[in-house]
C-alpha cells in the first residue's frame, strides 16, 4: 500500500520528487547587483522568471504589488497564496504564503538602476529555511540542499504594528544605502555576434576545424585548415587571444579575418549574426 | 620571542582579511531564529562585548550602533561625534569582529543606530547591529535554519567597499553612456536562437541547429525549444548568452529542450569557436 502510494506519486511528478530530495545540493544561479544584493530568479505560477533578494533579513517572500497584478494573484489583506514557485536550478514549493507590497528598498533599488535587472522582491525566512543554502562568491551559483523542515508561520512586528505599517518594519533591515541618488542605469548587455567557425589549436596557430553551412562566415571564401593569422588587425597565436580579439564584437559587426592558405595569404570580412 | 614579536607585527600591518585557526575546517557559528524569524548572533568587537546582532544577507553592509562602537573602541582617537540623522556617524574599521569560531579582521563597520534595528530590539530584545555581506562574502558559508548553525570557510573573494563601488558605479555610468556590455559565450553552441518580444512561454526556440556544430552533436534539432542550459533558464536570448558565458570553452552542459510537447535532456559539449 505504502509503496504503491509512492510510487503513484513519483508517477505524477517525477521532476519534484527527484528534485526534492532531501539532502541532495541543488545548484541555484544567482546575480551579484553593483548594491550588493544577492539575487535569484524564480517564476511564480509559471509567470516569470522575477528577481529577487535572497534575503535572511525578510521574515517572509514578498512580492512587489506591480508584479503580483502582472501575474494575477488573488490578494486578501496583503497576502496572497502561491500554487507553484519555481526557484532557477530546479527546486519548487507549492501553496507558498506571499506578502504582496512595494517595500520602499525595492523602488529605492530599482531607481538606481542596475545593468539589465530589477528588482521584483524578496526571498525571506518562510522559503529559504527550507534549505540549507551556500554562498561562495567564487562560483557562478549558489548551492541549496533540502531539509526536512517546517519554517515556522511569521509573527512578531506584524501583529504589534496591525498590518501594513508593522510589516515595513520588518522588510530587509539594511538597504539604507540604496537612497544614495544620482546612479544611472548603465545600458542592458547584448549578445556577442556570430560567425560560425569552429577553431583548433594546430601547434602554434589557429586553424579554423569547421565552417558551419548557412552560417555568416560561410559565404567569405574562408576553408576548412586556413591558419588564422589576425583579427581586425590584431594578432592571433593560440585560441584565449582569439577569444580576446573577438569577445566583444556585437551582432552587425564586420570583422576582418587573416588568413595563411598554404604561402597564400587572405583577407575574409564577415558580418556577425545572431547564434551562439 | 623576538620571532613572534616580528610575527605579530607583521600580521597587524598585513592586511590579512582572515584569520581562521584551520583553512580547511570551517568555523562555526550558531545562531537563533529570532520570534520575528530573523537569524541572531552573539559577537564580539575588538574583543569586547558579546552584543547581539542580526545576520542578513541582504544588507551590503555591516552596521554597529554608537553603544558598540563607544564600548569597543571603534572610534578613532580624535573623533569627535556630530549631529546626525540616527546618530550615523559613518563608516569605520572594526579592528577584530569574532562570532563562534569564527574571527574577522580589519572590517568596514556603519556605525548608526538604525530605527528599524530599534524597533526589532523593542520587540526582541537588544540588538546592538547587523552583520551583512561584507562580512559573509569572503567566506564560502552554509546557512541551516534547521541545525540553527552557519560555517565559513575562507575563499579568495574579496567584497568590494560599498562606498567606494557606489562611487565607481556612478562614474562609470556617466562614461559608459550607450555603451553595453556584451555577453561573449566561452564556447560555441552552433544554433540560432529566436524569441518574439509577444512569446511569454518558456524557454527560447532554436530556430536554426547548424549541421556538424556542437549543438547538432549533442542532438539537438532546428525547432526544439530550450528550456535550461546548465541549470540555468533560458527564457531569453540574453539568458542563454548569460548561461554560454558563464561556461569553459570545453564545458560539457546539461540542457532541456521541449520537442513535440515532451521534455527531453541532453548534454552538449561546447567547441572553441563563435
Amino acid at each position: 500500500m505504502r509503496t504503491s502510494l509512492c510510487i503513484a506519486l513519483l508517477a505524477l511528478a517525477p521532476d519534484w520528487a527527484v528534485a526534492q530530495e532531501v539532502g541532495k545540493p541543488h545548484p541555484v544561479p544567482y546575480r551579484l547587483t553593483d548594491t550588493q544584493h544577492v539575487l535569484v530568479r524564480m517564476k511564480v505560477n509559471g509567470k516569470g522568471p522575477y528577481n529577487f533578494v535572497v534575503d535572511t533579513g525578510c521574515p517572509v517572500l514578498i512580492i512587489a504589488t506591480p508584479i503580483a497584478e502582472k501575474i494575477g494573484l488573488k490578494t486578501a489583506n496583503g497576502w496572497a497564496t502561491i500554487d507553484d514557485l519555481q526557484i532557477e536550478g530546479g527546486l519548487s514549493q507549492k501553496k507558498v504564503k506571499a506578502r504582496i507590497e512595494t517595500p520602499f528598498q525595492i523602488e529605492g533599488m530599482n531607481k538606481m538602476g542596475l545593468p539589465g535587472v530589477e528588482l521584483h522582491g524578496l526571498l525571506g525566512y518562510t522559503v529559504i529555511a527550507k534549505y540549507k543554502m551556500e554562498f561562495d562568491f567564487t562560483r557562478d551559483r549558489m548551492q541549496w540542499t533540502p531539509l526536512a523542515f517546517e519554517p515556522a508561520a511569521p509573527q512578531g512586528l506584524a501583529m504589534k504594528g496591525g498590518g501594513g505599517a508593522g510589516m515595513d518594519m520588518m522588510v530587509g533591515l539594511v538597504k539604507m544605502l540604496t537612497f544614495i541618488a544620482g546612479l544611472k542605469p548603465a545600458p542592458p548587455p547584448v549578445p556577442r555576434g556570430f560567425m560560425g567557425l569552429e577553431f583548433e589549436q594546430k601547434e602554434k596557430q589557429v586553424a579554423i576545424k569547421t565552417i558551419l553551412a548557412g552560417s555568416p562566415a560561410a559565404e567569405a571564401g574562408l576553408e576548412s585548415g586556413d591558419r588564422v593569422t589576425s583579427i581586425d588587425g590584431k594578432a592571433v597565436g593560440d585560441l584565449a587571444e582569439l577569444q580576446r580579439a573577438t569577445r566583444s564584437l556585437p551582432i552587425g559587426a564586420e570583422v576582418k579575418i587573416e588568413v595563411r592558405r598554404g604561402e597564400e595569404k587572405i583577407e575574409a570580412k564577415v558580418k556577425l549574426g545572431q547564434g551562439a | 620571542m623576538r620571532v613572534g614579536f616580528i610575527l605579530a607585527a607583521a600580521l597587524t600591518f598585513v592586511a590579512l582579511p582572515v584569520v581562521a585557526d584551520d583553512p580547511v575546517k570551517p568555523a562555526k557559528v550558531a545562531f537563533q531564529t529570532l520570534p520575528t524569524q530573523h537569524m541572531m548572533v552573539q559577537i564580539t568587537v575588538n574583543g569586547k562585548g558579546p552584543y547581539r546582532v542580526i545576520f542578513d544577507t541582504g544588507a551590503p553592509v555591516t552596521l554597529l550602533s554608537n553603544k558598540v562602537a563607544r564600548e569597543a573602541g571603534v572610534f578613532p582617537k580624535n573623533y569627535k561625534p556630530g549631529f546626525a540623522l540616527f546618530g550615523s556617524a559613518g563608516q569605520f574599521k572594526v579592528k577584530q569582529l569574532e562570532m563562534g569560531d569564527l574571527k574577522v579582521e580589519n572590517i568596514d563597520a556603519m556605525v548608526m543606530d538604525h530605527p528599524t534595528v530599534g524597533a526589532l530590539a523593542a520587540a526582541v530584545g537588544p540588538i546592538e547591529g547587523i552583520v551583512g555581506f561584507n562580512v559573509f562574502a569572503k567566506f564560502r558559508s552554509t546557512l541551516d535554519y534547521q541545525a540553527k548553525e552557519m560555517t565559513f570557510i575562507p575563499t579568495s573573494f574579496v567584497p568590494a567597499n560599498m562606498m567606494e563601488k557606489m562611487m565607481e558605479s556612478m562614474l562609470s555610468s556617466k562614461n559608459a553612456k550607450g555603451k553595453a556590455k556584451v555577453l561573449a559565450p566561452g564556447g560555441l553552441l552552433g544554433v540560432r536562437p529566436m524569441k518574439d518580444s509577444a512569446d511569454m512561454e518558456s524557454g527560447i526556440t532554436l530556430e536554426h541547429v547548424y549541421a556538424d556544430s556542437p549543438a547538432a552533436k549533442a542532438g539537438l534539432k532546428s525547432g526544439d525549444r530550450l528550456l535550461t542550459l546548465d541549470h540555468r533558464w533560458t527564457d531569453s536570448v540574453s539568458d542563454l548568452f548569460i548561461a554560454l558565458s558563464k561556461a569553459d570553452v570545453t564545458a560539457t552542459l546539461p540542457l532541456e529542450v521541449l520537442r513535440d510537447g515532451k521534455s527531453v535532456k541532453l548534454e552538449v559539449k561546447l567547441a572553441a569557436g563563435q
